[in-house]
């Protein structure tokens, strides 16, 4: 009998064509290895050196499957498809860019792990699952090796209380929100008799969103990601965590995760989507979550003096831009979402890059009122600090704002006219307080008693290669936005 | 040479910006190389302008010198330029007064000098930008573009208040321009559904079809981009702030051009495309810039600060261009590009003179001054012509602007005429009196006593101001010309659409049924 199965299985793996998820064995993989060359001494600057050549090989792969043909895996507990393959991507470039980033920031931190890098890939390789996965429970596994690895990594600087304080609370919070997301799970699974995506969206055709459990554990699995994507009002632990956690980490998890999170959220609710009518109420809760979410993240951010803080919060801002093409329900939504994030890694790294060698004397958080006459000083940092601000606030030319443009065509598309103009006035709010930093930069004058010193900012060439990329990309995108649009449409 | 040939459009918009990686490049402190670098391009610009300007066939209707290049075609959004008269001139009038501007700034910006002119140059390409595009996601591109150069402009080199008024003037023109977007895009989407393709062209979107309803919408929402830039009576609150604390160069722009891009929008965007909104709205909008003109002027008379007094007049002779506008008559759409003009011409020389002296006493109190035209009469002189410009005596160009508008006014309503020709009185008690206390009577300070007159470099920026003034005010014809064509098709459009009439006459309904039923169909969802 067990061997009958065995032969049965022996015989699955052997006509598998397993092509489509060799990136994601590669970065399994290599979290593993990295962990056993942690033990090495300078196990950093060989994991560092590791960990980047691995990354490079996994995008190589996941470029390869670019044109992949949508294909299961494991009784469709994984499937692959050009969404997938195109997160992978951006989630191995993001990540790549952050151990660049790193590289220079641990050693000012003086930091001498290598797990760093190990926990990298186990994150890395828990997005990669939740976006490719092909049921409820393999997107949870996913999901919680992404948090599990986010937890340490947030806690990491053990010489620092803000870090560990940090981890502990986004330990605390996501604990929770996993409780809800559970628990959504289960009632979707009560309400359609699978977890399987698959099975889940034959069901929703047939039977279309009818049952009050489907719809009411469609809203858990929504609030339990949300709090992943700091969506209102979930959003709380969003500045603390960002403050606390290392500068690299809050680079990090301010950019892929979340992109992993929304990914999936996307991929959850193009099942409803095959439900005739769509329920207006899910419409109606999403259009005002994402006006909420714009609205609490601007709040936040409007007053917020320390830096970091204020980039928390104007990111919970930007989700709720993203939020608003979830809500249009349109494959427009599902392209502009796309673009926006792949907008928005470039434009984070970026600035958390340039704010990597921007520290006080003091150990303490980088304020607005430190920058003051940043420019006199240093004119080129002050220039591409005051694009990158300008592409966040979404003025054209650059990608900042063909990125909102199409999330606004989404929702204009799916004739969500409030909702477009709503989301155009925050964005509009949001524009102050990052003019704020604008102008401590160029039009205050210089503190007398200054707490940082302009002189002592110097990028290495790794935060340089980072920077230079960025930037680059994000005015090459802002003017000739054709290409990436290009490769968001086939989705 | 034929200049058809050449993209001279593009070249005029991105020539300014040559000059910026140079001068950016250059060490600090050569301000002397800095300076001729940025007035070299700025030349340039002006001069291919001037080109522009000769090739230009006034006798022609519709748009020249096209140049039409696909930019995102996923969206149908093409790189479209082309001018016509009104655009014409008022690239002329940018390339012209930014040249000005920079010459104007050699003694003037000691602090940042390069910074200073990378900001004037971006400002530069910014505004042609704005005038020559005909696609009009590129258009809102480009007049987003101008908020940051200016707003730096304002906070860096700005006066005491000039965190306040930069703020202030980005935040206001920034939240008034986001709802025009959330329309622009309304609009390409219409033309989806209705043609089947979609397009940002101005050409394309005026052949759509538009419920009056809707079009109300629209015309509101581009409206309060556009006036916020005019600006219109209330939303000029950023205007004094911005005007008083900018340096003397950012003021003449902003007055000179920045102000026109909201009276040319209306002109090139709500006019063409809202034609049922602006029948309904006209009588409305004449009166808030009735409002404006006599708010504008009696803002104007209490002032103690000779900049924001001129700031003030800008809102009454801005709401004067919008009377004319919406007096939708030949008259008055004439006046009202003809007031564009003097205006820039008139302010950016007032803003100049008043730019000129602070350097010299670094004060712009009214009460600071006094007998000035004994130490100073050459200056006296100048500003003596800019201030009969600026209240239409009869022979200056600001006659003729504002006489036609007053005519195209009473056209329309005899009241709304007669409120805003007190405004042409109210001018002239603000300037002239602002004249006496400044320059007539006894020197009361001691500090004006010693006082140099004007020197080569100022009598080269200012003659060719004055020249204009009279040129135009003696031949008007010879400005009116070119954009006459562009007039009169606008007023034959509008007679076609009498306020009485729908939106779709009766011919078109029977050309195109099916466009409608869907349009209508869409209008009620």
């Amino acid at each position: 009998m067990s061997d009958g199965i065995d032969k049965q299985i022996l015989q699955m793996y052997a006509t598998m064509n397993f092509s489509a998820i060799i990136p994601v064995l590669i970065i399994s993989g290599g979290a593993i290895l990295l962990m056993l060359t942690s033990l090495l001494k300078s196990a950093r600057k060989i994991n560092e050196v590791m960990s980047f050549v691995i990354a490079a090989v996994a995008l190589f792969f996941s470029i390869k499957e670019w044109n992949v043909e949508p294909s299961a895996y494991f009784n469709n507990m994984i499937q692959v498809d050009h969404f997938s393959t195109m997160a992978t991507i951006i989630y191995i470039v993001s990540v790549m860019m952050i151990i660049l980033l790193s590289s220079e920031y641990l050693t000012t931190r003086n930091y001498q792990g290598g797990e760093y890098y190990s926990l990298l890939f186990f994150a890395l390789s828990g997005m990669i699952f939740i976006t490719s996965a092909g049921d409820l429970i393999t997107f949870y596994l996913g999901l919680e090796t992404l948090s599990i690895s986010l937890y340490i990594l947030i806690a990491i600087d053990t010489n620092d209380q803000r870090s560990t304080e940090a981890g502990l609370k986004y330990f605390l919070m996501s604990a929770f929100s996993s409780a809800f997301l559970l628990y959504g799970i289960a009632l979707v699974y009560g309400a359609t008799g699978s977890t399987s995506m698959a099975e889940i969206k034959n069901f929703v055709t047939i039977n279309s969103v009818s049952s009050t459990y489907l719809v009411a554990g469609s809203l858990l699995l929504l609030a339990g990601v949300g709090f992943k994507i700091s969506m209102f009002p979930f959003h709380m632990w969003t500045p603390d965590t960002y403050e606390g956690a290392p500068l690299s980490v809050t680079a990090f998890i301010s950019t892929a995760p979340k992109v992993a999170s929304f990914a999936f959220l996307f991929k959850f609710y193009a099942l409803l989507q095959s439900s005739t009518p769509y329920p207006e109420l899910l419409e109606n809760i999403l259009a005002a979550l994402a006006v909420l979410t714009m609205l609490f993240g601007n709040f936040l951010a409007l007053n917020q003096s320390n830096i970091k803080r204020l980039l928390a919060s104007s990111s919970i801002t930007h989700m709720g831009y993203v939020l608003i093409a979830l809500a249009a329900h349109n494959k427009q939504g599902l392209e502009a979402a796309m673009f926006y994030f792949i907008a928005y890694v470039f434009m984070n790294t970026g600035i958390f890059a340039l704010l990597s060698k921007m520290s006080r004397n003091n150990d303490q958080n980088l304020t607005v009122e430190n920058l003051n006459g940043l420019s006199q000083q240093k004119p080129g940092i002050s220039l591409i600090l005051m694009l990158f601000l300008f592409t966040l606030s979404g003025m054209p030319p650059t990608v900042g704002f063909f990125a909102k443009f199409y999330i606004f065509n989404a929702a204009i598309e799916a004739k969500m006219y409030g909702l477009a103009v709503l989301g155009i006035l925050n964005s509009a709010i949001s524009a102050y307080y990052y003019l704020r930093i604008i102008v401590a930069i160029y039009m205050k004058p210089a503190n007398e008693k200054p707490e940082m010193e302009f002189a002592a900012i110097r990028y290495g060439w790794q935060t340089t290669v980072i920077i230079a990329i960025a930037l680059i990309f994000v005015i090459m995108a802002g003017v000739m936005p054709d290409k990436i649009i290009g490769s968001v449409t086939g989705l | 040479m034929n200049v058809t040939d050449y993209p001279i459009l593009s070249i005029i918009i991105f020539l300014p910006l040559i000059g910026v990686p140079l001068i950016a490049l250059l060490p600090e402190k050569n301000k002397t190389i800095v300076a001729f670098i940025a007035t070299l391009s700025a030349l340039a610009t002006f001069l291919v302008s001037l080109l522009l300007f000769v090739s230009f066939k006034s006798d022609f209707t519709g748009y020249q010198f096209m140049e039409n290049y696909s930019w995102i075609p996923s969206f149908g959004i093409t790189y479209l330029m082309g001018v016509d008269g009104i655009s014409l001139l008022l690239i002329i009038l940018t390339t012209f007064l930014t040249l000005i501007a920079i010459i104007s700034t050699y003694t003037a910006v000691d602090e940042r000098f390069r910074e200073y002119m990378i900001a004037i140059l971006v400002l530069e390409a910014g505004m042609n930008g704005v005038f020559a595009s005909l696609d009009l996601f590129l258009f809102y591109v480009f007049w987003e573009i101008i908020l940051i150069p200016m707003v730096l402009m304002i906070g860096i080199w700005g006066g005491k208040n000039r965190l306040y008024a930069s703020i202030k003037f980005f935040l206001y023109t920034l939240a008034g321009s986001t709802l025009m977007l959330i329309a622009i895009i309304y609009m390409a989407f219409q033309l989806k559904l209705q043609t089947g393709s979609m397009s940002f062209s101005l050409i394309e979107l005026q052949k759509l079809i538009i419920a009056p309803e809707i079009q109300l919408y629209l015309f509101i929402a581009f409206t309060i981009a556009f006036a916020v830039k005019v600006p219109y009576f209330p939303f000029h609150t950023w205007l004094p702030d911005a005007h008083t604390e900018a340096p003397t160069a950012g003021s003449v722009i902003l007055a000179g051009v920045l102000l026109k891009m909201g009276t040319y929008g209306f002109l090139r965007f709500i006019l063409p495309l809202f034609p049922d909104a602006s029948i309904s709205m006209a009588p409305f909008m004449s009166l808030l810039a009735v409002v404006g003109i006599v708010y504008g002027a009696f803002m104007a008379i209490v002032q103690t600060d000779v900049k924001r007094l001129v700031a003030y007049s800008s809102v009454s002779h801005l709401g004067f261009v919008m009377l004319g506008i919406f007096a939708l008559n030949e008259e008055g759409l004439t006046g009202g590009i003809m007031q564009s003009l003097n205006h820039g011409i008139s302010t950016g020389m007032l803003f100049l003179l008043v730019g000129m002296i602070y350097e010299r006493r670094h004060t712009r109190l009214i009460s600071e001054y006094g007998g000035i035209a004994s130490v100073m009469p050459v200056f006296a002189i100048y500003m003596m012509i800019a201030t009969l410009s600026s209240v239409a005596l009869p022979g200056t160009n600001g006659f003729v602007g504002e006489f036609m508008i007053l005519t195209g006014a009473f056209l329309t309503s005899h009241t709304l005429g007669i409120v805003a020709a007190s405004g042409v009185i109210l001018g002239a008690v603000y300037m002239l009196w602002m004249y006496q206390r400044v320059f007539l009577g006894k020197i009361t300070v001691e500090a004006n006593k010693t006082l140099k007159d004007l020197n080569f470099r100022e009598h080269f920026i200012l003659i060719p101001l004055v020249v204009l003034i009279f040129f135009m005010g003696i031949m008007p014809s010879y400005t009116t010309r070119y954009f006459k064509n562009d007039v009169q098709k606008m007023v034959s459009f509008y007679d076609s659409k009498s306020p009485q009439k729908v939106a779709v006459t009766e011919t078109e309904k029977e050309i195109i049924p099916e466009v409608l039923e869907k349009a209508d169909v869409l209008n009620h969802e």
